[in-house]
């Protein structure tokens, strides 16, 4: 299942804030696959993914998981999926558990990520 | 009818925001326009060199990756700005397709060395060699600027390339320095 918690980061709704929050999935997750939460569509790898068109993504930490999401939420482990959902003054990550590793330190890279400064275009809404 | 590359890369930069800076280019925006079309067909002859696959630098490749993914191809204009060596651009481009910064070093001596290397990986891949990029030019540090800073797991990680508000990009034009 999912839907245990939600994380709201203020943040601007640009593509490059779910770029940057997928990147830093991939600090954890480097074998991480994507899809289109609102489409269905599949993406294999980081560099599939285009930023300028989805606003809701989801994120497995590798084939097996999403394999296992794809047959059944039953069958997939807990935080085995993120939800990332982009909105124009900030993104949400639906989560299962934000207190179990490697979560916590993940939702504290990206939270960090995001209010990194001007070299990103986020830190005016933080 | 194929559409002339000047007016392609034109109508591309100005869809990017850049349209100021190109009108106020001198000598002429067109001269503008000519010189990063020399420097994207260096960058895509050094991308295939290192990569050996079919180059991203193709004007209806950055167009439609501009679709697809816009605030990749303003960093990577942006950068134009910064630096002409194509290896950097190359270095640029390939981590915004996705590339890992595992390694930065500098070595600088006060007018006698500088020298500024990336070392990136395929996060996904454990059997890729890494790409080692090289410049000797002390301008390209600024690339620094566009560079995600970030944590993972409490230690230190730079983290992809990312476009700079249009506040922050500096009235330096490109090709200004030579590598």
């Amino acid at each position: 299942m999912i839907g245990g918690t939600d994380i709201v980061i203020p943040a601007k709704g640009v593509p490059e804030t779910l770029d940057a929050c997928a990147r830093m999935v991939r600090e954890y997750w480097p074998m991480a696959r994507f899809e289109n939460a609102l489409t269905g569509e599949k993406f294999r790898q980081y560099a599939d993914v285009p930023f300028g068109y989805v606003r809701e993504l989801l994120i497995y930490p590798d084939p097996e998981a999403e394999s296992a999401w794809d047959q059944s939420d039953a069958d997939a482990a807990p935080n085995s999926m993120l939800y990332l959902i982009l909105s124009s003054e900030s993104v949400t990550i639906v989560l299962d558990d934000p207190i179990a590793e490697p979560m916590q330190s993940m939702l504290h890279s990206i939270h960090d990520f995001l209010r990194a400064g001007k070299v990103n275009t986020f830190a005016e809404a933080a | 009818m194929t559409d002339n590359p000047t007016e392609v890369l034109r109508r591309l930069l100005h869809a990017q925001g850049f349209g100021p800076i190109l009108q106020a280019y001198s000598p002429s925006p067109d001269d503008l326009l000519s010189r990063l079309l020399a420097i994207l067909d260096k960058v895509a002859a050094e991308y295939h060199a290192r990569a050996g696959s079919s180059t991203p630098f193709t004007l209806e490749a950055l167009v439609a990756e501009s679709s697809r993914n816009p605030h990749k191809v303003r960093a990577f204009f942006q950068a134009t700005r910064l630096t002409n060596t194509p290896e950097m651009l190359v270095m640029v481009w390939r981590i915004l397709e996705g590339f890992s910064i595992q390694e930065i070093k500098m070595n600088y001596q006060k007018r006698c060395i500088f020298e500024f290397v990336v070392v990136l990986s395929r996060p996904e891949s454990q059997t890729e060699p890494q790409e080692t990029y090289r410049s000797t030019t002390i301008f390209d540090a600024r690339l620094l600027r566009h560079f995600g800073t970030a944590t993972a797991a409490g230690q230190p990680s730079f983290n992809g390339f990312f476009p700079l508000d249009q506040d922050y990009v500096t009235p330096e034009t490109v090709a200004t320095h030579s590598p």
